[in-house]
């Protein structure tokens, strides 16, 4: 499990991590570590995967990237095949069992509108699947994967 | 201005944890560090970096049960329970898309929760507080596919060429 100062580095890099030549320098005296000793903590909670990544997002939608999310109702008879047909696609980037009648739901981007819709197209004829819903981006209003790691 | 692709290839991938994580990146790019680390802050302050840090494995850090919410929220409640779902803690996404025949929700949201039933509790406060109960929960029932989205492919190459096999 986490520490209570495992906890505290993981909100602290989640929610500041500093854009500087020596970041977890310029961090580890809040946590009264050296900067060695943080780096082999990271390193530690990113080899027990509590770290998925470190890095930049890119706003891709500014970048001029559409996308949409696509919900499929897959009989179970032929699950295994349409996930394997959604996943080889590198422009699905999520893609999710879920509840529900419709049970396949993944996202889905491209370069233009067009391109996107031509996309989709193709998927849902290669997929052989009736029941699909094309849920286009109309407005984002938040994203935000970062997550409160106190109380829990 | 938008980073080019040197710059998109060099920063749509993991920074190493070592003591310079911005150096070999810069030296890729060909360009002092001190210059990269200019040119982050920058497409931060424009928008076009949403974020830079940890990001963390959340079914990992406690968060084990996830449910996509979605929402018939009216035209005219739409800004009321926006606002209720952009300041919950336990809403990492929330976004408005177009409905389908026979599927009227138009509303979005990613709800994290230790369980089922914390995630249950949070989507009635919701509810309540943005004053819309039609609503469907659709519980993840396993991660098929998550990755980072490949930029430089989706921003650049040509249609034909999209489609895999």
């Amino acid at each position: 499990m986490l520490s209570e100062l495992d906890k505290t580095i993981l909100k602290e890099l989640q929610d500041n991590f500093p854009v500087s030549s020596r970041p977890f320098a310029e961090v580890s005296g809040k946590f009264d570590l050296s900067e060695e000793d943080l780096i082999s903590k990271l390193r530690s909670l990113q080899k027990r995967k509590l770290i998925r990544y470190l890095g930049a997002v890119f706003a891709t939608k500014k970048l001029g990237i559409r996308s949409t999310l696509v919900a499929m109702s897959v009989p179970k008879k032929i699950l295994s095949r349409v996930i394997r047909l959604i996943n080889s696609y590198p422009q699905v980037s999520h893609n999710y069992l879920r509840s529900g009648e419709y049970n396949i739901w993944f996202t889905l981007s491209a370069a233009s509108k067009p391109q996107l819709e031509a996309l989709f197209k193709e998927i849902k004829k290669r997929s052989g699947v009736n029941k699909v819903l094309n849920l286009e981006t109309v407005k984002v209003f938040k994203i935000d994967a970062r997550f409160d790691l106190k109380n829990k | 201005m938008k980073p080019g692709k040197k710059i998109i290839l060099a920063l749509n991938r993991p920074l190493g944890i070592i003591k310079m994580p911005f150096a070999p990146a810069a030296q890729e790019i060909g360009w002092s560090e001190a210059k990269l680390l200019r040119a982050i802050k920058a497409y931060k302050r424009q928008g076009l970096i949403r974020r830079l840090g940890l990001i963390l494995a959340h079914r990992r850090v406690g968060l084990r049960s996830n449910v996509l919410v979605v929402w018939k929220v009216a035209r005219k409640d739409l800004v009321r329970a926006a606002k209720v779902f952009q300041s919950a803690a336990e809403v990492s996404h929330c976004y408005q898309r177009k409905t389908c025949p026979n599927w009227p929700y138009n509303i979005y949201t990613m709800v994290h929760g230790q369980n089922r039933k914390s995630c249950l509790e949070s989507i009635k406060k919701l509810s309540c507080l943005a004053g819309i109960e039609d609503h469907r929960e659709l519980f993840t029932l396993k991660e098929l596919k998550k990755t980072k989205a490949d930029i430089w492919l989706l921003t650049n190459r040509k249609k034909k060429e999209n489609s895999p096999g």
